[in-house]
């Protein structure tokens, strides 16, 4: 009798712990330590590097902060993720009832942006805060393993980024055949300005880890304000690169003023023909490991043209 | 001169004045990018059986509007108080350099600390709008007091203050910046209790002061001579509710960022409400103060959902116009 009531009590206490939800990981971030759910169903997203992680180890997010353009989450995203997330508003100012809203488990958002907000966000659910807008493609990738580790997906993530190392590996060896250690510039033009991202930006380091080099190398140590250079045309020549890409983020761009001027077309890259155009939103706004191999995408096509020049 | 009000007059628009207030903050817990139904508000309200939503309505739509209406009573009584010293129908706490001064505090901690995280903005912000109308204080107290010199310098600090902020923003990168840049344009977004907490004893004590001394407003607005012969002690007094303006505004700004235009709207309409005795001019304008941020914190939640929309920039958009026509109409009335 006493066996098997003792018995029953083991299989009922076996059963309930199954069932509870598990909080077993413990996910150090910018902002502390926080306690996840063992594997989060529900998570809410509020950067795009963020929803680049959940896309590498194929796990669609219930919200996510798209400014309200959903156009912004690419379709290299889609392809993955879907397209029946709940937009939660701007990156800026995530609606934060709407997120409670969606009853989240998991909640990733980000050091610069929402720091103000994180007592706020973790009243809505377990709560962690990455730097996604500062630090470089090595620090991006770097990063994806603590989202591996909040999702509960370690090896999953470790697997995906041992893959994406080789991927990039075999683009870097092809572009080696055609230009080795050239230097390629990458920009973004606005109406009123250039803004080249230097060799320790997101952009550049992962220029860098395709084999190219850069002469815009941050000189001092606080590499922030080196990231992203805005930068005068005089600048520019004296730079010189000898590939020089874009993302116009106006449909008029301050390239369109220099363009008649000798100091621009003297640029090695302008005389042969190496100046070419990407989309700013997915160079730019957008990092991370699916967004580094779309990157590569474009980057073998840029190659492809050059090497046709030749 | 203006017109005469009775108070009997005055006490129905407050009374209309509080009955609005009643029913825009019932109408901003229903306001924001989740419908919820008055009987799910109503329920968890009161904590009735059936559906509710505890955290949208109690943690964050509940502490908000009652920040709005705190911060908005302590920003209209600030503006009055320095409008009757100042002698001066512009002023506002804007013109003592506190709105400039705390965003320039914002930008620098931002920009020379980093690393520090964003909980420190607020302290960063009342100590920048302090300082800064503590340089305009002293400057106008240099060898002979002069309240026209204390607006001048006002002026030129909240100038220099906008110059630094320029600066900054034009020369660092745009993402540092998110979350100054949100507080720059006056956004509820994501306070809560905590927010309260940390700011309602300070805020209430300075309101209940402010309020208690300000019927001497009357007697310093006669001029320095005329009071003092009525035994006021004008110097000390005047320094007295300065500071106290000084730190309501501060805090307030400090808390939600720089709504600019509700001190200098509230009292305006206040007055042409129920005319310009302090003695029924500060508490009236309190209520509009309440009403005016309450009304656009409400509005930003819920012309757009889910992007919000900061309640500084409605209030200054809407508030505007209304406030030339306020304005326009006084003028007829006068003359």
């Amino acid at each position: 009798m006493l066996f098997k009531k003792v018995g029953h009590c083991l299989v009922v206490g076996v059963i309930s712990m199954l069932s509870l939800p598990v909080f077993s990981a413990v996910i150090e971030h910018e902002l502390g330590s926080t306690q996840v759910p063992d594997s989060p169903q529900r998570i809410v997203v509020l950067e795009f590097s963020f929803v680049d992680a959940l896309a590498a180890v194929n796990v669609a997010p219930v919200g996510l902060a798209d400014d309200n353009k959903p156009e912004r989450i690419v379709a290299a995203y889609r392809k993955i993720i879907g397209s029946d997330w709940i937009s939660v508003g701007t990156r800026k100012t995530p609606s934060l009832e709407l997120t409670a809203s969606l009853k989240p488990d998991l909640i990733i958002a980000d050091k610069k942006r929402h720091s103000a907000a994180y007592a706020t966000l973790s009243e809505i659910a377990p709560t962690i805060v990455l730097d996604s807008l500062v630090g470089d493609y090595p620090a991006a990738v770097k990063q994806m393993s603590v989202i591996g580790n909040a999702l509960g997906k370690e090896e999953e993530m470790e697997q995906r980024i041992t893959e994406h190392k080789a991927k990039i590996a075999a683009y870097a060896e092809t572009f080696k055949a055609l230009s080795d250690g050239m230097y390629v510039q990458f920009a973004t033009a606005r109406a009123s300005r250039l803004t080249l991202h230097s060799a320790s930006s997101y952009n550049g380091s992962l220029l860098n880890a395709f084999g190219f080099s850069s002469k815009l190398n941050p000189t001092d140590g606080d590499a922030r304000a080196n990231f992203y250079v805005p930068t005068t045309l005089e600048q520019l020549s004296e730079l010189n690169p000898e590939v020089l890409i874009l993302g116009n983020y106006a449909d008029v761009t301050i390239i369109d003023q220099w363009k008649n001027e000798a100091l621009y077309q003297n640029l090695s890259a302008v005389k042969a023909g190496k100046v070419f155009h990407v989309d700013a939103h997915s160079w730019s706004r957008l990092r991370g490991m699916v967004a580094a191999e779309s990157t590569a995408e474009d980057l073998s096509a840029i190659m492809k043209k050059i090497s046709a020049k030749k | 001169m203006s017109t005469v009000y009775s108070q009997r007059r005055a006490l129905s628009v407050g009374l209309i004045l509080s009955l609005c207030i009643v029913l825009v903050f019932i109408g901003s817990l229903s306001a924001g990018a989740v419908a919820i139904s008055w009987q799910v508000i109503i329920n968890t309200l009161f904590d009735l059986e059936g559906e509710q939503q505890t955290y949208i309505i109690l943690n964050s739509r509940l502490p908000r509007s009652l920040l709005a209406l705190l911060v908005g009573g302590c920003l209209a009584i600030s503006g009055t108080i320095i409008q009757g010293l100042l002698r001066n129908p512009l002023a506002s706490p804007k013109i003592i350099g506190i709105n400039a001064g705390a965003a320039l505090a914002v930008c620098l901690m931002t920009l020379l600390l980093p690393d520090l995280p964003m909980t420190y903005l607020p302290l960063a912000a009342v100590l920048g709008g302090t300082l800064a109308a503590l340089i305009v204080y002293l400057g106008s107290h240099w060898r002979e007091s002069s309240m026209t010199r204390l607006v001048l310098i006002g002026i030129a600090v909240g100038f220099v203050c906008e110059a630094g902020i320029d600066y900054i923003l034009i020369s660092s990168p745009p993402y540092q910046f998110s979350t100054p840049l949100v507080w720059l344009t006056g956004s509820l977004w994501s306070r809560g209790w905590s927010h309260l907490a940390m700011s309602w004893h300070l805020l209430i004590g300075l309101l209940i002061s402010a309020l208690i001394l300000s019927y001497r407003l009357d007697l310093i607005r006669l001029g320095a001579v005329h009071a003092k012969g009525l035994g006021v002690n004008v110097g000390f007094e005047r320094f007295l509710l300065l500071a106290i303006a000084t730190l309501l505004a501060s805090i307030s700004v400090s808390v939600v960022g720089v709504l600019g235009f509700v001190g200098l709207m509230a009292p305006h309409i206040a007055r042409s409400l129920v005319g310009g005795s302090h003695r029924t001019l500060i508490p009236i304008a309190i209520l509009v103060g309440m009403l005016l941020v309450v009304l656009a914190d409400a509005c930003g939640r819920a012309i757009a959902p889910p992007i919000e929309i900061s309640a500084g920039i409605l209030t200054a958009l809407f508030g505007g116009p209304f406030f030339i026509y306020i304005l326009l109409k006084m003028g007829s009335t006068e003359s």
